[in-house]
């Protein structure tokens, strides 16, 4: 079996399970910029792209996304290093403080903003609202997401 | 340097005491048990007005900082970044004081026996208030160090030499770097006696300025690595047999064939430890699933009922912890003493990242990266568990996903040592959520019984609260220490009384034992003793029909501190424009609270849709005192204010069949984006102490809140989570 992250592929095993791809990711592969806040699908820690959507690995069985383009955080930035404006955002408006959560928010966002280059505010807030973050960032990703939409129309233009 | 031995001035161990004053304390003699001893002990080891500090490792400036051939320069603290910009905020003061450019100074999470040993761990509010003057100290003796070096390597007098960047020239033009200095010294490196000159607050360049903090590079790219995402080569994966009914103990066990089955490794069966470590996580959990073990249950149930009970508020019970004037008499005969009683249930950390460990025990040493706000603790708590010597054993801090508390123990890191001891491999394991609901421990419920009254002119006239908690510091000590000291020092956080009572006022703690778990939460008391105090003194204000922020301002106290809360009170009251009228359907309420020497006032504005209450803004001024890095504090002051709105309007734990409630978000969830208030902050007061940031702005939140919707529709609420009718 092979999966399709972050442009590369990766041989795993098929164990003939449906176990989900989190755990593939985190504890086979050893990617764990994806993390786990719940294994539930409520927390939103997890969220990777599948095929561009913002998805929930914990509640993805790995043996449904063979073939489909899987990016996660550590595939967001630009081969050269650029970061995605919205890492970039989250940086300038100094957004983390844990971090945990950070990369299912951005992940989260970037869904969001590359697929909508002028997010209203209740539009952030809709697409942000499954994402906890215990360290109550909550106003600073709403801005940041805003200040991403400015960075990514003036990378653009 | 560490090609030098260095020379350690001292280095002290102290033991591990979260919370108090100083280790001193429990010396004192408590056979006594005076009323007037323990009110002097009470006041000995608060931190309202000032800040708590146990002090920073006593140990030379070349364990603290390793200065590399490349002239990089390496502060080494044994203080956890868990999301509090701790090592942002250090950095800033080292490097303020060895004058360097930022990009210069590197911070690093030092090992256990590394030389920066901190009994003291991280937590308390109190890492920036301990270290900033030592470090300042030390950043200076070793600039200090470093020309005497250099005079001697380039043949010139200390004195006629100048350091700039980490860069030293003498007057004839030559320079050395730091790190060439480092590279040709020869011999021991001798820690002055004199405590060098610091740089003057106008000097500052780093201190009192927002430098982007170090670690969020890497925590936007996935790169930082936390406990839960530790792996080495030949890890066994580890899961431990826990109890779902709070206060089970294992009965027996029978393994059945989880020895022999696919990918197991080790099995352990012992009276107080039963686990499986196998190679992968599903094997090991499998294996366990198939063991047949059988639990003890408390002979009494555990209920949520029965918990309530225990903490409630008993006449004439407690330790009198504050007492001035003679309250008592005022209360037996005011017939216009107001009396409201206030209820906090128990609440769970939620640190987003459940906690991990890996614990490598081998022949002659044994490693452990551990999700721990405390790893010299934790060093001890592993060696114990394994019966080695605490200096064999290196603990290496990770970063931590949340913290809030739950880190303390050693719990966690002495059960993957004792499994890893038997498999002879390195162990990880990692809790899941619904072990981090059912086998952690929680914030303690908690009663208040206010009680006071108000003289014509506005002036209160008595003030008291009674205040019943669960533990929370009692629980890290041999149970001889409460039953003499009789009053839990934490659970009674922010409980003291800081208006001024005319008449009299007084505080009580009432200490309750709880059949199950409870511990540190962020604050400790000091969310239950702010929702409690302030919305009291709403009650107060509204009695003589005055304006909320009006009575706070006549009621505190003209003192330094009394003018710092009337400072906050009033920066916040600009920042909202308190007084000027809001949208239809909308309120404010105010509320204050001190805490590590640190003041905190803050106005929520709520609306209510149908019994739901909606927090738009808060808005909140700080007194931090001297603040090191103004968007930190800005940081701490909103992750306080949002994990205070999700207590105060949604969380709440409760027993069920005398198990965990709930054992994931769906039935214990927190607060969401669309819930989370904006929150504009203020920084005011300054001087040239730092007082703690970590915790403080919790305190104000749920007194805030609760004054807004009595404002709005004249419910006073005084249970958490709020309800309205
Ligand atoms: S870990 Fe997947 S949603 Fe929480
Ligand atoms: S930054 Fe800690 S959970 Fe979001």
């Amino acid at each position: 079996m092979e999966l399709i992250i972050n442009q590369k592929t990766y041989p795993i095993p098929d164990n003939g399970d449906s176990r989900p791809l989190l755990l593939v990711l985190r504890d086979e592969l050893n990617l764990t910029g994806t993390k786990i806040g719940c294994g539930a699908g409520i927390c939103g820690a997890c969220t990777v792209h599948i095929d561009g959507v913002p998805t929930r690995s914990c509640q993805t069985p790995v043996n449904s996304v063979l073939g489909k383009e899987i990016r996660t955080i550590e595939g967001l930035a630009d081969v050269d290093g650029t970061l995605h404006p919205v890492q970039q955002a989250f940086i300038d408006l100094q957004v983390p403080q844990c971090g945990w959560c950070m990369s299912g928010q951005i992940m989260t966002a970037a869904a969001l903003i590359d697929g909508n280059a002028t997010p209203t505010p209740d539009q952030i807030i809709t697409a942000m609202d499954k994402n906890y973050c215990r360290c109550g960032t909550y106003h600073r990703i709403r801005q940041a997401i805003a200040h991403a939409a400015t960075l990514k129309k003036e990378a653009t233009s | 340097m560490s090609n030098n031995s260095p020379k350690r001035w001292q280095i002290t161990r102290r033991g591990l005491l979260i919370g108090l004053g100083g280790a001193g304390v429990l010396a004192l003699g408590w056979a006594v048990g005076l009323p007037k001893l323990r009110l002097a002990i009470s006041d000995a080891v608060e931190g309202t007005e000032k800040p708590f500090s146990r002090g920073a490792p006593k140990v030379s400036p070349t364990v603290w900082f390793t200065i590399n051939p490349d002239n990089k320069i390496i502060l080494n603290v044994q203080k956890i970044e868990m999301g509090q910009g701790i090592l942002t905020a250090l950095a800033q003061i080292a490097a303020e004081e060895l004058d360097i450019a930022w990009e210069r100074i590197n911070v690093r999470m030092a090992d256990t026996g590394s030389g920066v040993d901190d009994a003291n761990g991280t937590g308390n509010s109190e890492s920036v208030v301990s270290h900033y003057l030592p470090l300042r100290q030390a950043a200076a003796t070793l600039v200090v160090m470093l020309k005497t070096a250099a005079a001697s390597q380039l043949g010139v007098a200390a004195g006629s030499l100048t350091s700039q960047d980490a860069t030293i020239t003498s007057n004839d033009g030559r320079s050395l770097t730091f790190g060439a200095v480092v590279a040709a010294h020869t011999g021991e490196w001798v820690v002055p006696e004199d405590a060098p000159t610091l740089k003057p607050n106008s000097a500052f360049r780093y201190i009192g300025k927002s430098q982007p903090r170090v670690d969020l590079p890497g925590k936007v790219t996935g790169e930082v690595k936390y406990g839960h995402d530790m792996r080495l080569p030949n890890m066994l994966w580890g899961v431990v047999a826990r109890p779902v009914k709070f206060g089970a103990t294992i009965a027996s066990v029978d393994q059945k064939d989880a020895a022999t089955m696919p990918g197991v490794h080790t099995v352990v069966v012992e009276k107080d430890f039963v686990a499986v470590a196998a190679e992968t996580k599903s094997q090991a959990q499998t294996a366990l699933n198939t063991m047949d073990i059988v639990w003890t249950e408390p002979a009494t149930p555990i209920t949520q009922q029965a918990i309530e009970n225990a903490v409630t508020v008993i006449p004439n019970q407690g330790v009198i912890i504050q007492h001035e004037g003679e309250p008592e008499t005022l209360l037996a005969d005011n017939s216009r003493i107001i009396t409201l009683a206030y209820r906090t249930p128990m609440a769970v950390h939620a640190h987003l990242e459940p906690q991990a460990a890996i614990v490598d025990v081998q022949p002659d040493k044994v490693d452990a990266w551990v999700s721990t706000q405390v790893p010299a603790g934790m060093a001890s708590g592993i060696a114990d568990a394994i019966g080695r010597k605490a200096d064999e054993v290196t603990v290496h801090p990770v970063f931590l996903g949340g913290g809030f508390g739950r880190r303390l123990d050693a719990s966690l890191g002495a059960e993957a040592a004792r499994l890893s001891a038997a498999a002879k491999r390195p162990v990880m394991i990692q809790w899941n959520r619904a072990e981090e609901f059912r086998n952690g421990f929680v914030r303690p419920p908690t009663h208040h019984v206010m009680q006071g009254s108000v003289d014509d002119d506005g002036h209160i006239s008595v003030l008291s609260h009674h205040q019943a908690s669960g533990d929370v510091l009692l629980t890290i000590f041999p149970p001889i220490v409460g039953d003499i000291l009789g009053w839990d020092i934490g659970a009674v956080r922010g409980a003291k009384l800081y208006y001024t009572a005319k008449g009299g006022k007084q505080t009580i703690a009432q200490r309750v034992k709880l059949p199950i778990a409870t511990s540190f939460w962020r604050g400790l008391g000091l969310l239950a003793d702010g929702f409690a105090i302030e919305g009291f003194i709403d009650e107060l204000a509204k009695s003589v029909s005055m304006d909320p922020l009006a009575f706070r301002l006549k009621n505190l106290p003209d003192t330094p501190f009394g003018n710092r809360m009337k400072g906050v009170l009033q920066a916040v009251a600009d920042l909202a424009k308190w007084g000027t009228p809001l949208p239809a359907g909308r309120a404010y309420g105010i509320a204050c609270s001190a805490d590590a020497g640190t003041c905190v006032a803050q106005i929520a504005e709520v609306s209510v849709t149908g019994t739901t209450i909606n927090v738009h803004h808060v808005y909140a001024a700080v007194d931090a005192g001297l603040v090191i890095n103004p968007d930190g504090v800005k940081a701490q002051t909103e992750g306080g204010i949002m994990m205070g709105v999700s207590s105060t309007l949604i969380e709440e734990f409760v027993v069920v069949d005398g198990e965990a409630g709930a054992i994931n978000f769906d039935k214990y969830p927190l607060l969401r984006n669309s819930q989370a208030p904006d929150i504009s902050v203020v920084i005011v007061g300054g001087g040239d102490e730092p007082g703690g940031m970590g915790e403080p702005p919790i305190g104000p939140v749920a007194g805030a809140i609760a004054n807004a919707v009595f404002a709005l529709t004249g419910q006073r609420l005084t249970s958490l989570p709020l309800r309205l009718a």
